[in-house]
């Protein structure tokens, strides 16, 4: 199209305004939803489920009603009956937003759990499953458990913002003015800060993405079991490993990063985004991202061969680790004992030279019931 | 901002909105609910994005492709336009602008709308319709020049010498 017949962007503003004015919104109520706010800020609290808010806009001749979970869509909405998406890493009032837009009618129960307070843990039906009449219970922690420790490794509430950012469904992280960006063992970036909290930036730089459909993956569960979500882990990682990490950036020195893994537990390489700077990993708002690391879980090295390490003798933790750095996928077989001394043995032997990738059968003894 | 204040700031221009994009008059105010609801389930997010209305109005283009593709199977029933007063050159003007609109693809509609309507930057447009910027640039660049085709096709005034000149 010639240049000179082309509409400029004033054009285009002057004209959408004169199609906007001729759109009649005069008898368009100011009424606000504010009833709604608390029902859907406080979803379990017993007034707001108990009540149904009904919002009148006069004049417009409309009646609203704001629903609790149990009332239902309005009849216009389809039901779905399935499969349950998995709800890993999301916060309650986005997982029920995320259930609720694929159709099911939500139904929210607290539990006493392991994990970050606040965050969902899973559904009933499970992931993958489905349901005969489209409700979907979604089960999520509201306090930690009184009496029973839970496992190290949850995922800290800044590396679940992270993923929730990822999704689109959070604001940025709170990175420097300057953060150093490694993306698959790639060049160091430098980059302004003010860019890594653009989404859209991060979607076509590749960084992210890995992460968020990472998260996103289920695997089929045997039989009637629902499906496999991969493990969301947060820990302090000392030293990436070999075999699937991107090197430190030599500037970070003996700096821990504090990482969040996604991946099934049998996955040779899995996705981590390792965060370097001022980090409070249970404060986000108090910490502040100089450098992120980001591997999408792709092995940085699949061939060759290495050496299976001498694991006898430890906790078993610490020779999954031996053997992950090494490159090796590995399979737990216990034998049980009346005095367990841990780990034993493994199939190769230590010492031995295998290909990378290959699987290390782990003997560990565990305590005999019997005894 | 709060809430309340939000809507009341908002949901007309939000209306306007959805039936600029192509959402039918007597459906806008349900769908402009809609949209409102779930800003409201995500609020504490809303409110402390830099661009809120960035953030509604991808809630806002979301829902109609939702009830595009549930409701009114695929594109938008035509849109009764009322003939234009011939008194009233913007009225006039007005309605043409939205009978053109209606013939563009969605996503040049989409981009146009929410560039210079809802006055949304090239980077939240990109975020509300989920593409690059560099999308929004070539498809605005494109979709302005298909507008105009249209608007000199449907101006009677318009002897076609514009190419002559």
């Amino acid at each position: 199209m010639p240049a000179d017949d082309a509409l400029t962007h004033d054009d285009a503003r002057r004209l959408l305004r004169l199609a906007a004015d001729t759109i009649d919104v005069s008898n368009v109520a100011d009424a606000p939803l504010t009833p709604a706010s608390r029902w859907s800020r406080d979803r379990h609290h017993p007034f707001a489920i108990a009540a149904a808010v009904v919002v009148l806009l006069i004049g417009g001749g409309l009646v609203w009603k704001g629903f609790d979970h149990d009332a239902g869509p309005p009849p216009t909405e389809p039901r779905n009956t399935g499969p349950v998406p998995t709800v890993l890493g999301y916060e309650r009032d986005d997982a029920v937003e995320l259930l609720e837009d694929a159709g099911f009618i939500v139904t929210v129960a607290g539990i006493n759990g392991c994990g970050p307070i606040g965050y969902a843990t899973d559904t009933v039906p499970g992931t993958g499953r489905s349901t005969t009449d489209g409700r979907v219970t979604l089960r999520y922690v509201q306090a930690a458990p009184p009496n029973a420790g839970c496992d190290p490794g949850a995922p800290s509430l800044l590396g679940l913002e992270l993923l929730a950012f990822a999704r689109g469904v959070g604001p940025a992280p709170p990175f420097a003015d300057q953060v150093t960006l490694i993306v698959d063992n790639g060049r160091p970036r430098t980059v302004a800060g003010a860019k890594l909290a653009d989404a859209v930036w991060w979607r076509s730089n590749s960084a992210l993405g890995p992460l968020r459909r990472a998260a996103g993956q289920t695997r089929p569960g045997s039989g009637d079991e629902a499906s496999q979500v991969p493990a969301l882990a947060s820990y302090d990682a000392e030293s990436p490993v070999p075999v699937c990490d991107a090197p430190r950036p030599r500037r970070i020195g003996g700096q821990q990063a504090h990482r969040l893994a996604v991946g099934f537990p049998d996955d040779l390489c899995t996705v981590t985004i390792d965060l370097y700077g001022d980090l409070r990993p249970e404060d986000p708002k108090a910490s502040v991202i100089d450098t992120v690391v980001a591997n999408s879980g792709t092995p940085a090295r699949t061939y060759g061969r290495s050496v299976v390490p001498m694991v006898a003798g430890l906790g078993l933790q610490e020779a999954r680790d031996q053997l992950a750095m090494s490159g090796f996928r590995f399979r737990v077989v216990r034998d049980p004992v009346c005095q367990p001394t841990g780990v034993t043995a493994t199939r190769p032997a230590g010492g031995t030279r295998l290909g990378i990738g290959e699987q290390v059968i782990v003997h560990l003894e565990t305590t005999d019931s019997a005894c | 901002m709060e809430f309340s204040e939000y809507v009341a700031a908002r949901r007309p221009r939000l209306i306007r909105t959805a039936v600029l994009l192509g959402c039918p008059e007597a459906d806008a105010e349900d769908i402009v609910q809609t949209t409102l609801a779930k800003a409201l389930r995500s609020w504490h997010r809303v409110a402390a994005a830099s661009a809120p209305d960035a953030y509604v109005n991808r809630i806002l283009v979301n829902v109609l492709h939702d009830a595009r593709a549930r409701r009114w199977r695929g594109e938008i029933p035509t849109l009764d336009l009322p003939e234009a007063a011939s008194a009233d050159p913007d009225l006039a003007a007005g309605l043409a602008v939205r009978a053109a609109l209606q013939e563009l693809p969605v996503d040049q509609r989409e981009v146009l709308v929410l560039r210079f309507w809802a006055d949304l930057s090239e980077r939240d447009t990109a975020a509300a319709v989920g593409v690059a910027v560099g999308t929004v640039k070539s498809r605005t660049s494109r979709a302005l020049c298909a507008l105009a085709e249209l608007l000199a096709a449907a101006d009677p005034t318009d002897t076609g010498d514009r190419h002559a000149r």
